[in-house]
């Protein structure tokens, strides 16, 4: 008999002596990870959503200011660095 | 001043007012906010209320004629991009994401288009076509985040994420945070 089987019965594994989470637990914090996770795609979606609102139409006023520059310059034979689309 | 003669219908039984714009860009920039922020609350009775607004005021483009006139260059690619962008959200208000992912495909391919046909090699390390790459990279990350939430199709938003790697790769602009975590969560190696 060694010393740690002296005056005890046999010690319960340690996993039966955690509380087992409930089958409905479990998929309850499955469903709040997945909604989480929903969460931060719908709000990264919103903010890229509107920022692209605003840089096009940053791009708008910049190729209006384009535009309106080629008018008031006289013809030129020198193609211009980018093609107007 | 463009006014707005057509009551606005509020989603309670509040009175009805009348919202002036300064121009109809700004009136569709207004119903195309409202459309975002309420296809992200996920409140659809809210969202298709001012999506039918925003479609009253742009129409339904035609996705194949709009890329015809964008190679044939009688239709700037930034316009056409943004019908697409807000017809996208009458899509979505409307909960038909299926045709919001093939209108954003058509937006894609116009911003491709435009990168190949609008830059020249000696322009790429200019901050207008850094920032357009981004803006395309950008319109695969929501394409994927939409495949994501609304259609549960991870092969498909994966496949979407390994396109704007490539593009990210083509042109040297890296994926930001964001992109980062979203490759990361569909196992789209960097």
């Amino acid at each position: 008999m060694t010393d740690s089987d002296q005056g005890s019965s046999k010690p319960t594994p340690r996993i039966e002596r955690r509380e087992q989470p409930s089958a409905d637990a479990a998929q309850e914090r499955i469903e709040q990870v997945r909604s989480e996770a929903l969460e931060r795609h719908q709000q990264r979606r919103a903010q890229i959503q509107a920022a692209q609102q605003q840089r096009l139409e940053q791009h708008r006023a910049a190729f209006e200011r384009r535009r309106r520059k080629t008018r008031q310059q006289p013809p030129s034979t020198q193609l211009p660095k980018r093609a107007e689309l | 001043m463009v006014v707005d003669n057509r009551t606005e219908q509020t989603m309670s039984n509040a009175p009805a007012t009348r919202r002036q714009f300064d121009s109809q860009d700004d009136e569709i920039e207004y119903f195309r906010g409202k459309v975002i922020h309420w296809v992200t609350e996920s409140d659809w009775s809210k969202a298709q209320h001012f999506g039918d607004r925003l479609a009253e005021l742009v129409g339904e483009p035609d996705p194949i004629a709009l890329v015809r006139q964008v190679k044939n260059r009688v239709l700037e690619a930034i316009t056409a991009v943004w019908h697409l962008g807000h017809w996208i959200s009458v899509c979505e208000s409307r909960r038909d994401f299926e045709r919001a992912a093939e209108f954003q495909d058509v937006s894609i391919s116009i911003r491709k288009l435009y990168l190949r046909g609008f830059y020249t090699d000696s322009d790429h390390g200019d901050d207008d076509f850094k920032e357009d790459v981004e803006l395309l990279i950008d319109g695969y990350e929501i394409q994927a985040r939409r495949i994501i939430i609304y259609m549960d199709d991870v092969e498909r938003a994966r496949r979407a994420m390994r396109n704007a790697l490539k593009v990210s790769n083509a042109y040297g602009v890296p994926f930001d945070a964001g992109q980062r975590d979203l490759a990361a969560e569909l196992e789209v190696d960097l």
